[in-house]
């Protein structure tokens, strides 16, 4: 599975070997550990995925005549290429799971690596509380965090607009992590969101819990030394396992802390939603927690 | 070892005009540019030929980007000469399609920071990360990341601009 023995391989490592750059002895250990971590796969995956754009882009950069055959054709952009292909693959792989019964589909080790194909279709088996008690469900929730934790291997969006993540989410969006703007999750988040101040925001995901009901909120930030850190916020229902599993992943979360709560009118009553953020990261846990005081709502 | 300038420039030449092209963006200058490296190769005849060309080429678009600037007064009285009509049809068409690339791609090299680009483009050209390393003076474990920095941001780069053209083109066609 996707704990080991050995630290993950930083980005720079994988580029490296990539390029043909290490030593054998490092290659051999690179690729060994590549066989036992998934968190790794998908960084990997993330290095090559950059790697053959970065070619594909400086290949333009060259004399008429000089050029080097390119790796695809070139008429529509890499990048929209590379969204459509991957919410292709997402739709073939999101199709064949939503044919599979929950109870055989969870043991079986290919939804391990398609947990980084279509994270919303596992993370509906979140929802799947007669599944508590298996170890197998147990691993395969903390994947789906760490999945929802990793950067996106695709940014799912055509032109400003939000591919679905898997079919379920067409339908029932509550299923689904959504990667959308700062801007857009402000909005979702009535204009109040927490985030560390004075870094910058690279990416965010929501995750709708129904009308009337705070969504929960992944902000992903970038520390000054490059390291990434997150931002978890929602209703206390729903951050208190995200908290949990993101503890049991082997990142480091901050103690929970309450904010501001929402009050909703539904009708003639209104609800008081109790907000819980953590922060995780993978440092210490003094180092996590001591961010906290860089919270700020907005 | 006896230096092989023929060897060298079967090997080098193209990856040199391709260096020095996307400094100065001009296929003329960059091949006159690249010629004037291999010249020189052939009178110090350096021992590892290959490094030696590329740092003499990085320091020949320098001091071509300084002559540029220089020469930019003249350059704005040209631009209003007539400029000769193009012919009609798809070639047309595609240069103009290949060229609106290539400036998508210039504008996003641009972004990066001259370590940044400088390494990305010398590991285009096919040196190895102690070759860069020696070049640029960087140790080789800071080569992979830099390199892993610098590929980040072009892509993210070129992906900006090429949504930024894409909204000017929807907006005209509009």
């Amino acid at each position: 599975m996707s704990r080991c023995a050995r630290p993950h391989v930083p980005e720079e490592e994988f580029h490296a070997w990539l390029d043909r750059a290490l030593s054998k002895v490092q290659s051999a250990e690179i690729a060994e550990h590549l066989l036992g971590c998934l968190i790794c796969r998908a960084a990997h995956s993330e290095a090559v995925v950059t790697r053959d754009r970065a070619n594909t882009i400086l290949a333009f950069a060259a004399p008429v005549g000089r050029r080097r055959a390119l790796p695809m054709v070139q008429h529509t952009s890499r990048r929209r290429q590379s969204a459509i292909a991957a919410a292709v693959g997402v739709l073939m792989v999101g199709g064949w799971l939503a044919n599979q019964p929950a109870t055989l589909a969870l043991p079986n080790p290919r939804l391990s690596t398609m947990a980084f194909v279509a994270p919303a279709m596992h993370a509906s088996f979140l929802e799947a509380g007669t599944l508590q008690g298996d170890p197998i469900y147990a691993g395969q929730r903390r994947l789906t965090i760490e999945v929802a934790l990793r950067p996106q291997m695709v940014r799912p969006t055509v032109r400003g607009r939000t591919l679905p993540l898997a079919p379920a989410a067409e339908v029932d969006p509550a299923i689904g992590w959504e990667a959308i703007s700062w801007d857009e999750a402000l909005l979702a988040a009535g204009g109040s969101l927490a985030r560390l101040d004075g870094l910058p925001v690279t990416g965010v995901r929501l995750q709708r819990n129904g009308a009337g009901i705070r969504p929960t909120f992944f902000v992903k930030q970038r520390l000054p030394d490059g390291r990434a850190v997150w931002v978890i916020e929602g209703p206390e229902d729903r951050v208190e396992p995200v908290h949990a599993a993101v503890e049991a992943s082997g990142l480091a979360s901050s103690v929970a802390l309450r904010t501001t709560p929402d009050y909703v009118t539904s009708g003639e009553s209104t609800v008081r939603t109790l907000r819980l953020v953590t922060i995780a990261a993978a440092m210490p846990k003094d180092s996590v927690d001591a961010l906290t005081a860089k919270l700020r709502l907005e | 070892m006896a230096f092989d300038l023929e060897g060298l420039y079967r090997t080098t030449y193209d990856s040199v005009v391709r260096f020095l092209y996307r400094k100065v963006w001009d296929a003329d200058r960059a091949e006159d540019l690249a010629q004037e490296v291999f010249m020189r190769a052939l009178h110090h005849q350096p021992e590892k030929p290959r490094s030696w060309v590329f740092a003499v080429a990085a320091n020949i678009a320098r001091d071509e980007a300084r002559s540029a600037i220089r020469r930019r007064k003249h350059l704005v009285l040209l631009t209003h000469e007539p400029i000769a009509s193009p012919s009609v049809g798809k070639e047309v068409e595609e240069r103009m399609d290949s060229e609106a690339r290539q400036a998508e791609v210039q504008r996003a090299l641009a972004t990066l920071t001259p370590r940044d680009r400088e390494v990305l483009l010398l590991w285009d050209a096919g040196l190895s990360y102690p070759e860069i390393a020696e070049q640029t003076g960087l140790a080789v474990g800071a080569v992979g990341t830099t390199l892993a920095r610098a590929r980040k941001r072009l892509v993210a780069a070129h992906d900006m601009v090429e949504e930024a053209d894409e909204q000017v083109r929807s907006s005209a066609r509009a």
